[in-house]
């Protein structure tokens, strides 16, 4: 079997929109958690969000909306495109830029595109509004390609000429990593020398709150305390939007155009709890057969991992759950630091998989262990698994990215640091 | 007259947002009076509004000729946007019939005083227009020897057009460095005009289809050239029916590129009907009717 290597990756998110920016909000624990202006004015009970800084989409006019000058489209370009297809054209341009990717790369036959996004709400709204209120005439030509979750790889497949496999995966929260899983088989079964695995989601009212429905959301206001997975005072997660490619590559493609390698993408296991719609199984059973899915696939032990990025979105019994399944999998005797980076960034839905990898890959290749922020009281029935309150000087050589979504809808990937 | 309401100038403003203040009072004159006469600057703000950047021909600069695709470079999408904010600007309904053969700046504007003075009026035109995908259809001719991108048959009248792209082959050696079409490829093609005149329209005179949808060349008297037709030109071709002696049918036609001359013929016979076999001797079409 090949052998899959990450070498580049591109960041639009809460926490910085370049990998300088994203890596020193990890380090200094810096959040990018905020009260939101569209929730407050929205007369919300919900008001923080990790924002997306230097884009703004005040109507659903795209000639209204801004972006940072080297992401600028024309119009003809623009006007099929949604906020979270926007995001990723900009993590595109960074990740092609930090992979030294030449345009017949990413224009190869053997280049595919995996992307993961819950489509954009918000202009599936004010589009069937104007179906309905306006008549169909009054629709903009575009409207269905902007409103449909596949609006996202719709829009970079035909931006960046992509000629291989072009495909959006839905499986809610677990998406971005559905798609980063399979683009590592895709590596690794030879189809495929390069892949672009994507997460991006919009970050406004229309993503975020129908979360509320569910109870699912942090109804604070403070984000230097909020939100705090494992802490006993946790009430929920706090929405957030934008979006992270990674460039997944066959390692000897990789060398022999002396690609910068960041990490070994090892293998990922898959599994669903078979339980309920929303609530994650209590017992953890689910998420503990895709990790072991995962180590198995990865050729590891339970003894070599080192890192764990959890799911952990801040709800009690999401926390219980992965908790549970990760003391499952590696017992009491040795026992790998275990954080949540959404208590910094936000729950990226069907980004989170895709930035979580990405922050895994950073962590490993700049040898730190990201801290799961907010803590001041852990939670008892998390006292099972080794949480991160505290920065450590602990350089991980081997981290896991659990994901799971509505469903109960498990994936864990694995990922050790490149040593040439 | 009466003064626009209120709530109407608004939605009005909202629909011309980013078109010239000069747009909005030729729209606002026009919902106040109703006179058609406001259309061609209205029309002409709400493409310049749409225009890309990199459109090889300004809009100040273009003329009613000016084409839309290859000058303006209005793609389909950007039509429709176009169509959309005009449809909501002026209150008519373009079908997307009437679209389709849309080329030029002013066919817009002739298109939109149409569909305005003529008020419920049923009368039909009776121009049967053919794109590419229909000629494929009917003509014998296929691709890559097929040399017209649409027609239009108007009586004894048909009208054809041909985008020359480049990327014909013969260009390889037509010469090298230095493309340009070939004469006999340019009576191809009006002869490809003058054979959908012959199938469209044969039949309906004859009362009968015809057995098949052979059709030759006969003759071609006086043809001259002046001027040559180089890779992205549109030629134009429109030829008139002289008359038709079964099996042979006659025109005389022209080919002009953006207004210029291009070719003259005086006399172009076409033999069709079953009676158009591949070998036809030299001399012997001549014989059969006249």
């Amino acid at each position: 079997m090949k052998r899959a290597v990450v070498t580049g990756l591109g960041f639009i998110t809460s926490v910085g929109n370049d990998r300088a920016a994203v890596l020193r909000s990890l380090r200094e624990c810096q959040t990018g958690i905020e009260l939101f202006p569209e929730l407050i004015a929205a007369n919300s009970p919900v008001q923080l969000a990790g924002t997306v800084k230097g884009f703004s989409f005040p109507t659903p006019d795209f000639e209204d909306w801004t972006m940072p000058a080297e992401s600028q489209l024309p119009r003809e370009q623009m006007r099929s495109m949604t906020p979270n297809a926007l995001y990723a054209h900009a993590a595109m341009q960074q990740a092609i830029r930090a992979a030294q990717l030449s345009p017949a790369h990413v224009t190869s036959t053997r280049t595919s595109l995996m992307t993961a996004s819950g489509g954009s709400l918000w202009l599936a709204y004010e589009n069937l509004r104007t179906l309905h209120t306006r008549g169909l005439q009054r629709c903009q030509p575009l409207a269905v390609v902007n409103s449909i979750p596949g609006s996202l790889y719709i829009n970079l497949a035909a931006l960046y000429h992509v000629r291989g496999g072009a495909l959006g995966f839905s499986s809610a929260c677990a998406s971005s990593a559905h798609a980063l899983g399979t683009a590592c088989d895709l590596i690794r079964l030879g189809r495929q020398d390069i892949v672009f695995a994507v997460g991006a989601e919009d970050c406004n009212a229309c993503t975020i709150l129908p979360f509320a429905g569910i109870r699912a959301l942090s109804l604070q206001t403070d984000p230097t305390r909020y939100p705090c997975a494992f802490d006993v005072k946790r009430d929920g997660f706090v929405g957030t939007g934008g979006a992270t490619v990674l460039v997944i590559e066959e390692l000897d493609h990789a060398r022999q155009r002396g690609a910068p390698i960041l990490a070994e993408f090892l293998g990922w296991g898959q599994s669903s709890d078979g339980y309920n719609v929303v609530a994650p199984d209590p017992t953890g059973d689910g998420l503990t057969r895709a990790m072991q899915l995962a180590l198995d696939d990865a050729g590891l032990q339970p003894g070599d991992v080192d890192y764990i990025n959890a799911h952990a979105t801040g709800t009690t019994i999401g926390d219980i759950s992965e908790c549970r399944a990760i003391h499952h999998v590696f017992g009491d005797t040795h026992r790998p630091l275990v954080s949540s980076t959404k208590s910094l960034t936000g729950h990226g839905l069907s980004l989170a998989g895709a930035m979580e990898a990405a922050f895994c890959c950073l962590a490993l290749q700049e040898k730190f262990t990201p801290v799961s922020a907010h803590i001041t009281e852990l939670d008892p029935q998390c006292a099972n698994v080794a949480i991160v309150t505290q920065p450590v000087t602990t350089a991980p050589r081997v981290a896991l990215s659990n994901s799971s979504g509505f469903g109960g809808s498990n994936v864990c990937l694995a990922f050790r640091a490149w040593e040439s | 007259m009466s003064a626009l309401p209120e709530k109407d100038l608004l939605s009005l403003q909202e629909v011309l947002r980013r078109c010239s203040p000069e747009t909005i009072a030729a729209a606002v004159q026009f919902r106040e009076d109703g006179d058609a006469a406001a259309v061609p600057a209205i029309v002409f703000g709400v493409i310049q509004r749409y225009q890309p950047s990199a459109a090889t021909v300004p809009l100040a600069a273009a003329g009613e000729t000016a084409r839309l695709v290859e000058d303006l470079g209005l793609d389909s999408l950007t039509m429709l946007e176009i169509v959309l904010t005009l449809e909501e600007v002026l209150g008519v309904q373009v079908p997307n019939e009437d679209l389709k053969d849309i080329r030029t700046l002013g066919q817009i504007s002739q298109l939109l005083q149409r569909k305005l003075t003529d008020t419920g009026s049923t009368a039909v035109s009776t121009t049967r227009r053919f794109h590419r995908e229909d000629l494929v259809l009917l003509l014998p001719q296929q691709p890559p020897f097929l040399f017209l991108d649409s027609a239009e048959v108007d009586g004894n009248v048909v009208r054809a057009h041909y985008h020359v792209t480049g990327g014909e082959q013969f260009f390889e050696g037509h010469f090298p460095g230095e493309p340009i079409l070939p004469a006999s490829i340019a009576l191809e093609a009006i002869g490809q005009a003058a054979t959908t005149w012959v199938l469209v329209s044969v039949p309906a005179l004859l009362g009968h289809p015809l057995p098949d949808n052979r059709v030759l060349f006969a003759t071609m008297d006086d043809a001259r050239f002046y001027r040559p037709v180089r890779p992205g030109d549109v030629i134009d071709m429109e030829l008139t029916l002289l008359h038709v002696h079964v099996p042979l049918a006659h025109f005389k036609g022209t080919i002009s590129c953006g207004g210029e001359r291009v070719a003259s013929i005086e006399r172009l016979g076409l033999i069709f009907g079953g009676t158009a076999v591949i070998a036809v001797p030299s001399a012997t079409p001549v014989n059969v009717a006249e």
